[in-house]
């Protein structure tokens, strides 16, 4: 696909003002640019910013620009609020940007119990309003006040939550409306409340990368708001926490929906920022859930004892909501406050361990940037949603740095990672594959898998105009 | 040399500020142009940083694309909103000096302010005010007040302890002469050995905010001189942008001052017994938190004091209150040029009074007293609900 020559430019703009109106369409160099960032601290080229940015205000207009992307063989991406830490948002050939904002409708159906929203809307708010109706919304993206639900649907990410308590978003989605990358529209899944057993195209999409269809509808069961209780344990070092984790399974503890980790230069540094005395250790902190209160407390004291025998400094219930709001949010405002005090972006991998292996992968995560020519030059902090055996090795890579090296530094973290995830036959759990990740997910699993995903691309998507860079891989 | 020095190290600062800047975005989720626009990222503040960066380092400040960035820098109200959310949640970028940093540049090379804001800045230069009004008219607010009563202020020149700095607005314009006239009263009635400046001139906070930094280095330090030769120790600002301009952005001789907004000043006063208010207000009032006294300045206590101790009233908050208080849209340059808006902040304002039952919006700033006013004829909701201003509240309970 060859740049567009300026009539072609123009011709095409007069489409697509046609299609969603003039005033949902831009042509600003500015918006232009912004609309092809992502979270990845080097700049964009002039040579990939997208033609045009534009805001369809219905399903329809999302078709129609498809369609018409299709006969001109433009590409078309998808952007919600382009908070992807996969990699798999920063176009690198110029096309049009349909951005997602306006397709913010949500209504929930309490009599048939579920919700169905547009991929516009935003998880907080989505949440926020269930919460009022006395609904839980299952997906805890650390994001949450910025990102759209299409983004959530198409990674099938849950963020923070506990995998093996109340399972992906995706268990929980009984169907879609999906504009094919020919512009074709169809529904997949269903209207009950029991999810197709067979064949459901809804698979397709969810978890979809962004690479065979744009979704333009969400139907998700509803789910009762649950009872929580609340859990910290401090202990000697990392490698009895990855125990303690180890031992909660095997001892067939009640998965708890968020079980987080905090190293213990973090959880010093967090906890200080919120009055508390610093634990002297690294700690978990867990939320369990119930349909009672009491249920929710009997699952929290059996995490604890499990976390107990692992020889931990303190493990006990909190009870005082306010002391737990501390604890929670001292992990937020490490990142932001480690940014601040060095002017520095802070960037984690993702690593997956498996239930066997986690102390060694604990171990691994430890000496993550050892050897690795950039990042060893930085200190490591380590986090993560221990509980779904996610470790989250960060570094905060110097503003300082050329985008040369900024972008070294991000290829030696995926690549590390990419190890990692191989060395433990794991993969990522929470930010998609594909986009950064592609050679980890042809190294995983073969050749003949890749092949696989590009066939089915080849045949939905013959003239690759959507998302097209997310399975071929970006720098 | 000089002025191509100055505006290489801007550039810099700029594009260092926005380095910081890694696109994560919650900054939309707070920032009032967003939420008032058709939902384009340049109308966000991450997207207004990434434009100045993007311009200056691709060379944009030259060609067709200066208007449209000229457009995108001055679109921001500077609430500060953004600035307070990525210090809490990101990566504490300065986003407001960033955006301000752009204003400058722009006005440096001449591609900016706006050109509604052009005679602005003529008058704020030739009449010490930005609303074109002779400067010999600065007082007329106080002299139909001393028609109706004996008042005890100094004119300054020289001695009294307190300095009222009346601001622009108050003196000139109609409505909100009825406020500067209600803080007078106040300081009558506590008492105060108070002075008001012979030849008030404007803060300079508007210059600053459109990037006219030479015009305000002018008046900060012609403003500076008046209050050392007024002899006075502390100094009461009835706006929250001249109260923010003075604490944060005057040389550091102003620090010899003690600054307060009125608020704060009779808050103090009622808590010393110095004034009492009597009659009663039998109203329920919500606040709207200015944002240049609340999430600028962290004032948040001292005008909510002041209304929950006038007997009647039943104070009430707003969906959004304190540090997440929706601007008006007013500051930042805004009162003068006009920002296409689907919904009009101070419109959503006015409903999220009316959705709380409120039937005084109580305000402590000129331009969100002058915006939420227009709202509420605009919405018509004239005569369900009135906006009026803490100082007034006050006065007409003594």
């Amino acid at each position: 696909m060859s740049r567009l020559s300026e009539a072609e430019l123009e011709k095409m703009i007069k489409v697509l003002e046609g299609i969603v109106s003039k005033e949902y369409v831009s042509t600003n160099l500015f918006e232009r640019i912004k609309n092809t960032l992502d979270v990845y601290p080097y700049e964009v080229q002039r040579e990939q910013i997208c033609y045009a940015v534009v805001m369809p205000g219905s399903t329809q207009e999302i078709s129609e620009i498809v369609k018409y992307a299709n006969s001109i063989k433009v590409p078309v991406f998808i952007r919600g609020s382009g908070t992807h830490l996969g990699g798999n948002y920063r176009p690198h050939v110029p096309g049009i940007v349909i951005n997602t904002h306006r397709l913010d409708k949500l209504e929930v159906f309490e009599d048939y119990g579920y919700f169905e929203c547009e991929p516009g809307c935003i998880v907080a708010k989505v949440a926020d309003r269930l919460a009022e109706l006395g609904y839980f919304l299952p997906m805890a993206p650390g994001s949450r006040q910025i990102a759209t639900m299409g983004g959530m649907i198409v990674n099938n990410t849950s963020g923070h939550i506990v995998d093996p308590s109340i399972g992906k978003p995706g268990d929980y989605l009984l169907g879609l409306e999906v504009v094919l990358p020919d512009g074709e529209i169809i529904e997949t899944g269903t209207k009950g409340l029991r999810r197709p057993a067979g064949t459901d195209l809804t698979k397709l999409f969810l978890g979809g990368d962004g690479l065979l269809g744009v979704i333009t509808k969400i139907r998700m069961r509803l789910v009762p708001q649950p009872e929580r209780a609340y859990g910290l344990a401090v202990f000697k070092d990392l490698i009895s926490l990855a125990r303690g984790v180890q031992r909660m399974y095997l001892e067939r503890r009640p998965a708890p929906l968020f079980m987080e980790f905090l190293d213990d230069r973090a959880a010093s540094f967090g906890f200080g920022l919120r009055g508390l005395e610093p634990p002297g250790g690294p700690v978990i902190m867990f939320v369990s859930i119930g349909s009672s209160e009491r249920e929710a407390v009997d699952k929290a004291e059996k995490i604890l004892e499990s976390l107990r025998a692992e020889g931990t400094i303190d493990a006990y219930m909190v009870h005082d909501l306010d002391v737990w709001e501390k604890i929670w949010t001292s992990r937020e405002v490490i990142g932001s406050n480690l940014m601040q005090q060095s002017g520095a972006q802070l960037s984690s991998a993702e690593v997956s361990s498996n239930l066997k292996d986690l102390v060694d992968c604990m171990q691994d995560c430890i000496n993550f940037n050892k050897g690795l020519p950039l990042l060893s030059k930085l200190d490591l902090y380590l986090f993560g949603h221990i509980g779904a055996l996610t470790l989250h090795p960060a570094v905060l890579i110097p503003r300082e740095w050329d985008d040369e090296q900024k972008r070294k530094a991000v290829d030696e973290k995926f690549k590390r990672e990419a190890e990692l995830n191989l060395k433990y036959g794991t993969c990522g759990g929470e930010w998609g594959q594909f986009g950064k990740r592609k050679d980890f997910f042809v190294k995983r699993y073969g050749e003949r898998s890749y092949e696989i995903v590009k066939g089915l691309k080849k045949m939905m998507d013959p003239n690759n105009i959507l998302n097209p860079g997310i399975l071929e891989g970006y720098r | 040399m000089r002025e191509d020095q100055f505006v290489d190290e801007l550039k810099e600062m700029i594009v260092d500020i926005a380095r910081r800047c890694r696109n994560c975005n919650y900054c939309y989720s707070v920032c009032p142009l967003f939420e008032s626009t058709r939902g384009f990222q340049v109308q966000g503040p991450s997207g207004i940083l990434q434009a100045i960066r993007y311009g200056i380092r691709w060379g944009e400040l030259e060609g067709e694309e200066k208007e449209i960035l000229r457009d995108i820098l001055y679109a921001c109200t500077t609430c500060y909103s953004c600035v307070l959310k990525c210090k809490s949640s990101g990566p504490g970028v300065p986003l407001l000096d960033g955006i301000e940093g752009g204003r400058k540049l722009l006005v440096e090379l001449m591609i900016g302010p706006m050109p509604e804001q052009i005679k602005v800045l003529e008058s704020l230069e030739q009449n010490g005010n930005p609303y074109d009004e002779p400067p010999s008219k600065r007082l007329d607010w106080l002299r139909d007040l001393e028609n109706e009563r004996s008042l005890s202020y100094k004119l300054l020149g020289k001695g009294a302890e307190v300095l009222l700095y009346v601001g622009c607005t108050p003196s000139y314009n109609e409505g909100i002469k009825d406020v500067a006239r209600a803080v007078v009263k106040l300081l009558e009635e506590v008492g105060a050995d108070y002075g008001i400046l012979k030849e008030e001139k404007c803060c300079g906070s508007p210059a600053r905010r459109m990037g006219e930094e030479g015009l305000f280095e002018d008046l900060s330090t012609e403003n500076l001189e008046a209050f050392k030769q007024s002899g006075v120790r502390k100094i009461i600002t009835i706006s929250p942008h001249c109260y923010n301009t003075f604490v944060n952005e005057y040389p550091e001789a102003i620090k010899g001052f003690e600054i307060q907004h009125y608020t704060e000043f009779f808050a103090d006063a009622i808590e010393r017994g110095s004034l009492v208010p009597k009659l009663r207000i039998e109203k329920k009032v919500t606040y709207h938190d200015p944002c240049y006294l609340g999430k600028r300045n962290g004032v948040y206590d001292a005008p909510r004091k002041i209304l929950m101790s006038i007997p009647g009233v039943q104070l009430v908050e707003m969906k959004r209150n304190r540090d997440n208080s929706l601007c008006c849209g007013g500051g930042g340059g805004r009162m003068w040029i006009e920002v296409e808006e689907v919904k009009r902040l101070s419109e959503s304002r006015v409903e999220e009074a009316m959705a709380v039952g409120a039937e005084v919006i109580a305000t402590a700033c000129p331009w969100c007293h002058i915006q939420l006013e227009d709202a509420v004829k605009t919405t018509g909701n004239e005569g369900k609900i009135e906006v009026k201003e803490v100082a007034e509240l006050l006065a007409s309970s003594l």
